[in-house]
């Protein structure tokens, strides 16, 4: 290729200083003095399954030193490709919301106010009153003599965050106990 | 979905280059970038041979499925003394006259040949012998190439607008030129994600959790750097290959300003140099 006066007169009116030739656009040696000086974290992500209801949208949970930083959709999930109804939305709050309770409160009954109790007293004490209602409401035959083993004061309906094998436990849990008004938040 | 604010305006790129004041760039860094946008923008406008839709059959997006990007370097038919021009306006505005007088003195380069081969994916070009006669290393002929050679992939993406579909490219490189992205952009409510190319900006849907680099999807080794200051960016990384992408989460855009890929990549600068500094690269090595 032939180089003439003019082409020289031509490329240096676009810039008089070129640099050194590499293979590097710009000088990076200002961008890493800046670099040295910013405050930055790593981000872990993980995916999981919204635990609200049965659609069981999916989510990109992003996480610092085990602490939610952020949640959003997955893109990438079949069933909701990234899109969140409000409460899937407000799903962060799980992890981050100074309002949400983590204590049992418990109000006696007749009483004005509430009170802290333990996991422990709790979970005895709703075996202890499911017990109870099922002793005095168990119905062992009809009045036309069928045997029916059943028990009508207690209904159960199931959970939205509860597994397929869970849901499957329950199910066995409650028609042992002779329940028959047995259904699933999620069907309604 | 909203509409983008990714936009491709070179006019208004160099306009708002002209008013950037960044500490982590020099400013006869920015002012060689613009006049190197603003020759890139004269040589597309002069290519008026160039024609994309031939170049890109329909048979092309067939064989999308099977990774075969959709332009073939070797089809091109690039006008020699437009490649002689092109390459040494393009030399002058990167290296200065006197070096690019030095560098094209050997003479006997075949211009064309060394445009094919910055953009050759498949290993069907050599350009050994042409990097001995211009006196100058692989990095330095390979920016020069591609930075001369860009212009004609800003036309040639247009026929692929919209076409490339998101089941049939599933790669982590570019449809249109086979090339790796340089960053990617969070965009709309679901959070999509578009790597843009790094030689003709063509952004196509790609994997939340996968590496663009290497196909890691092992949520384990796949993170991102947060900068506090500026919550707009992160640095996507792979600690299986190492490898990084700068990310701009549009969501959180606060700048006045659209999203400008020619604005970014420089914009990003100091995003680069922190990748360094914690020791990923763009060139991973894929185990």
């Amino acid at each position: 290729m032939k180089f003439t006066r003019r082409k020289f007169l031509k490329v240096s009116g676009a810039t008089a200083v070129g640099v050194a030739i590499s293979g590097s656009l710009f000088n990076l040696k200002p961008a890493r003095a800046y670099a040295a000086k910013l405050k930055t974290r790593y981000a872990h992500q993980s995916t999981t399954i919204c635990p609200y209801c049965g659609v069981g949208c999916g989510l990109i949970v992003s996480t610092y030193s085990g602490k939610v930083l952020n949640t959003e959709g997955n893109p990438e999930h079949p069933i909701n490709e990234g899109a969140l109804c409000s409460k899937g939305n407000a799903i962060y709050q799980i992890a981050n919301n100074p309002n949400r309770m983590d204590k049992v409160l418990y109000r006696a009954p007749g009483a004005d106010r509430w009170e802290e109790k333990s996991w422990e007293w709790a979970i005895e004490r709703i075996a202890e009153k499911v017990k109870h209602t099922r002793d005095e409401n168990f119905t062992q035959k009809t009045s036309d003599g069928k045997v029916v083993n059943r028990v009508e004061s207690i209904a159960g309906l199931g959970g939205a965050s509860l597994d397929n094998e869970e849901c499957y436990l329950w199910r066995k849990l409650a028609t042992a106990l002779g329940l028959v008004y047995i259904e699933h938040q999620a069907r309604i | 979905m909203t509409d983008s604010l990714v936009v491709d305006d070179i006019a208004e790129a160099i306009s708002i280059l002209a008013n950037l004041k960044l500490e982590y760039i020099q400013p006869e860094d920015l002012d060689r970038y613009r006049n190197l946008l603003a020759v890139q923008s004269e040589l597309a406008a002069s290519a008026a041979w160039l024609n994309p839709v031939r170049l890109i059959p329909e048979k092309a997006f067939r064989n999308l499925a099977q990774g075969v990007p959709l332009v073939d370097p070797g089809a091109l038919d690039i006008p020699g003394d437009w490649a002689d021009d092109a390459l040494f306006r393009i030399a002058g505005v990167l290296f200065g006259p006197d070096e690019t007088d030095r560098v094209f003195s050997g003479g006997g380069t075949d211009s064309v040949s060394v445009l094919k081969w910055a953009v050759d994916s498949r290993g069907a070009f050599d350009a050994t012998e042409r990097i001995g006669k211009m006196g100058i290393d692989t990095d330095a002929l390979r920016l020069l190439a591609r930075e001369t050679i860009r212009p004609l992939f800003w036309k040639l993406k247009e026929p692929a607008a919209g076409r490339v579909s998101y089941a049939e490219w599933t790669f982590g490189c570019c449809p249109v030129c086979g090339s790796k992205p340089d960053f990617a952009v969070l965009e709309g409510e679901e959070g999509y994600r578009y790597p843009v190319c790094s030689l003709c900006d063509f952004r196509w849907r790609f994997y939340r959790l996968r590496c663009v680099f290497c196909d890691n999807t092992d949520e384990k080794t796949l993170r991102y750097i947060l900068i506090d200051s500026e919550d707009y960016y992160r640095i996507d990384v792979c600690d299986f290959c190492r490898g990084y992408l700068k990310t701009i989460d549009a969501r959180k855009w606060t700048l006045n300003r659209k999203i400008h890929p020619r604005i970014e990549r420089v914009t990003m600068l100091h995003l680069d140099a922190l990748a360094e500094r914690e020791g990923f690269s763009t060139c991973p090595v894929v185990h």
